[in-house]
């Protein structure tokens, strides 16, 4: 009976005792005047976040697989573009690189309409009607200079959590037309790449290219058109 | 592949080399004759099954040879556990046959359940294995030496052993100050090789061992060395904050602070934690935040409050049932216990007794079901009235091990509750000082230091704004702060 009592003694005594803190707890902070007062002396501390890139750009070779189509250039054909890039990254901030692209071009609905049109004329017997020249590039081979001046991250489905730069891009190069003719070519642009992992990227680009081709036929062949070209462009790269 | 290739071959060596020992056996009548065959050929399920036809009742089964030729059989038939308890309790290897003990030392030096001390040698088995270093008690530098010269005394090869000793120097040797031996003991620890304690837990404790020095640098940079991935990380940034405050950088402790405060680990944050926050609080007179954190402490820590006396009380608490369920499956870790981790005393997953109960629990259970197959197989035979006992014992004494945890939990939950008290007290104190601060103190009418410059950054580092209304995983640990210091008269009449 005495054991009794004491335990009964006991576990009372940790009620008490374990009630004592949940009402220990809720006394912090309890005079809301006094906290209303603190509130107002804010020392105004200041934080931010500085974390590392996740990935490693320093002389790092990236070399990727580019799909990509032209717009605005002739106006009856369309481009898309398959080729490779290789980029040498100096620094987080810069990098230089060379792309080859493999142009593949086909009429488009209005250049369809067009050369139907005038296949018909010239089956019904007329002979003044023209067909436009087309000269659409073969293949491009560019060296360019990338410039990373801002940067982010984002949540990719909340999967994870990858760092990416928007950067600048400049370039010079050539372009082997249809014709059989070599011209130079420029380009400038602005582009996103995404650092997916420690050796996968990703990348998106539009840009403007700049050429001559030569459109025209008979005596005036030597004659040349300037195009003016947007290219949209993605890349898987991997960084080696 | 070149790895994987020679463990194969390894592996069929030993094999090779364990499956020809055993001419001890007898084989006299055909029944002997076959069981050694089948141990000579490893097919030692069937050997389990026949050992009660061939020696069951024979001198030789009753003999210690016997028992630890049946011990072997269980080992090797999916109950390690019962195999070395029956081996170490009813053998001693000098009553054995040398092959036997050549045998089993080779088992025992590769046995988890050995290496990890789920099951402690004793008696003759102890000069083979020694798994016992819970005796080992340190109390001044003379017990240090004797323990140094013991560890040295343990063959090279053993690095486990070993390290049984080096880290109760390691973990005693601070309580008496004697921190260049624990330092000494760790890093022999570090250079062993060892597979007993994890590499995370013997830097955190020379990190610790180190701020008991008061060599602040030194901690920190090994505190560092925790990984993010590891159970011990959250625990390390708490004592890098802490770390910090003694070092009085008070725009580093609150960077690191804002990490173990943040809502992602509101389950896993002790008392402490936030008791650690308005210290450096009052120290900078920032008596908003320390309001603030007060707040979030009591919304954070109401529930766990309440789980750890239900638990100290009781014996369990709303989630303990759960809790236990999930370690037995996946074992006893804070992946396991998941988002109810707060429903568990702090340290939980660092307690040996738990630890040890719970796994041992998980070892039992698993035979329990290799203990019941085995009796099934058994009954084509005839039946084997060693497997039941062995499936009635092992029920008995998971359940056994499933109280002691409990209790364990129970206990830990009341050490729990004392840290609450005494959190709870020294967060009043903090309070009144604010008070008394806020009625009296001059100095708050007059001016804080200017903030300190931001640190330069490079190309290579990312700085973002720091919002509380959203935490990004990646930018733990990497929040940096300025902070002002209290303002005083004196600054303002400048």
């Amino acid at each position: 009976m005495k054991h009794f009592s004491l335990i009964l003694a006991a576990l009372f005594t940790f009620s008490a005792y374990a009630g004592d803190l949940t009402s220990e707890m809720d006394a912090l902070g309890a005079n809301r005047d006094l906290m209303k007062k603190a509130r107002a002396i804010d020392p105004e501390n200041r934080m931010r976040v500085v974390q590392n890139r996740e990935v490693d750009r320093h002389w790092r070779l990236e070399i990727g697989l580019d799909l990509g189509i032209a717009a605005g250039g002739d106006p009856y054909l369309d481009s898309t573009m398959l080729g490779g890039q290789v980029d040498l990254h100096i620094n987080p901030r810069w990098s230089i690189g060379g792309r080859f692209y493999n142009i593949n071009n086909s009429l488009n609905s209005e250049g369809k309409k067009v050369f139907d049109e005038a296949k018909a004329r010239e089956n019904a017997g007329d002979k003044t009607g023209t067909v436009p020249g087309l000269d659409g590039a073969k293949n491009k081979v560019l060296a360019v200079i990338n410039w990373y001046p801002i940067y982010g991250k984002m949540s990719i489905f909340d999967a994870g959590i990858s760092q990416f730069d928007l950067y600048l891009l400049g370039g010079a190069g050539t372009t082997k037309l249809n014709s059989g003719y070599n011209e130079a070519l420029i380009t400038a642009g602005i582009g996103a790449g995404v650092w997916l992992t420690k050796h996968i990227s990703t990348r998106l680009e539009a840009r403007w290219e700049g050429y001559k081709d030569h459109p025209y036929r008979g005596a005036d062949s030597n004659l040349k058109r300037d195009v003016n070209e947007t290219i949209l462009a993605g890349t898987i790269g991997f960084l080696l | 592949m070149l790895r994987t290739t020679a463990l194969i071959i390894l592996s069929f060596l030993t094999w090779q080399a364990a499956a020809g020992n055993f001419d001890f056996l007898p084989a006299q009548s055909g029944a002997e004759k076959e069981f050694r065959a089948m141990m000579e050929s490893g097919d030692f399920k069937h050997a389990a099954l026949a050992w009660g036809n061939s020696f069951g009742s024979t001198a030789f089964g009753q003999s210690q040879d016997g028992t630890a030729v049946w011990a072997y059989l269980l080992y090797q038939n999916g109950l390690p556990y019962t195999g070395l308890q029956t081996l170490i309790q009813f053998t001693q290897p000098k009553q054995l046959n040398p092959s036997l003990v050549k045998l089993w030392t080779i088992e025992l030096k590769n046995s988890p359940l050995i290496q990890k001390s789920y099951v402690i040698t004793t008696g003759g088995w102890k000069s083979i294995v020694f798994n016992d270093s819970f005796t080992i008690k340190i109390r001044s530098k003379v017990d240090v030496a004797r323990q140094f010269a013991y560890a040295q005394k343990i063959a090279a090869d053993n690095p486990n052993q070993r390290t049984r000793v080096l880290w109760q120097i390691a973990n005693q040797a601070p309580q008496f100050n004697d921190v260049d031996s624990a330092l000494k003991a760790l890093k022999l620890i570090k250079e062993s090789g060892q597979t007993l304690i994890g590499s995370d837990l013997v830097t955190m404790t020379q990190a610790r061992v180190l701020y008991q020095k008061g060599e602040l640098d030194a901690a920190l940079n090994t505190y560092q060395q925790i990984p993010k991935s590891s159970d011990l990380w959250l625990d390390a940034v708490e004592e890098r904050a802490w770390t910090h405050l003694r070092k009085e950088d008070y725009d580093k402790a609150l960077g690191v602070t804002t990490t173990a405060l943040t809502p992602v680990f509101a389950s896993l944050a002790t008392p402490e934690t936030f008791f650690l926050s308005n210290l450096m609080s009052l120290r900078t007179c920032d008596y908003k935040r320390l309001f603030e954190t007060s707040e979030v402490f009591k919304t954070r820590q109401r529930q766990r409050l309440q789980d750890m006396q239900e638990l100290a009380s009781k014996g369990s608490n709303r989630l303990t049932g759960t809790l236990l369920a999930r370690f037995e499956k996946n074992g006893v870790s804070v992946a396991s216990a998941g988002p109810d981790v707060g429903a568990l005393p702090h340290g939980i997953f660092r307690d040996q007794q738990f630890v040890h109960a719970i796994e041992t629990r998980r070892i039992l259970l698993s035979e329990i079901t290799a203990a019941g197959t085995l009796f099934e197989d058994a009954k084509v035979l005839g039946g084997n009235r060693e497997f039941d006992a062995i499936l009635s014992q092992n029920k008995i004494k998971a359940e056994r091990l499933k109280q002691l945890a409990t209790q364990r939990a129970s206990k830990m939950a009341q050490t729990d509750l004392k840290e609450y008290r005494v959190i709870l007290n020294k967060m009043h104190i903090l309070e009144a000082e604010v008070i008394e601060r806020l009625h009296l103190d001059d100095n708050l009418k007059g001016e804080r230091s200017k903030l300190s410059k931001n640190e330069p950054t490079n190309s290579d580092t990312l700085v973002f704004p720091y919002t509380t209304a959203e935490v990004w995983m990646d930018e733990l640990d990497n929040y940096e702060a300025r902070v002002k210091d209290c303002p005083t008269l004196k600054g303002a009449s400048l």
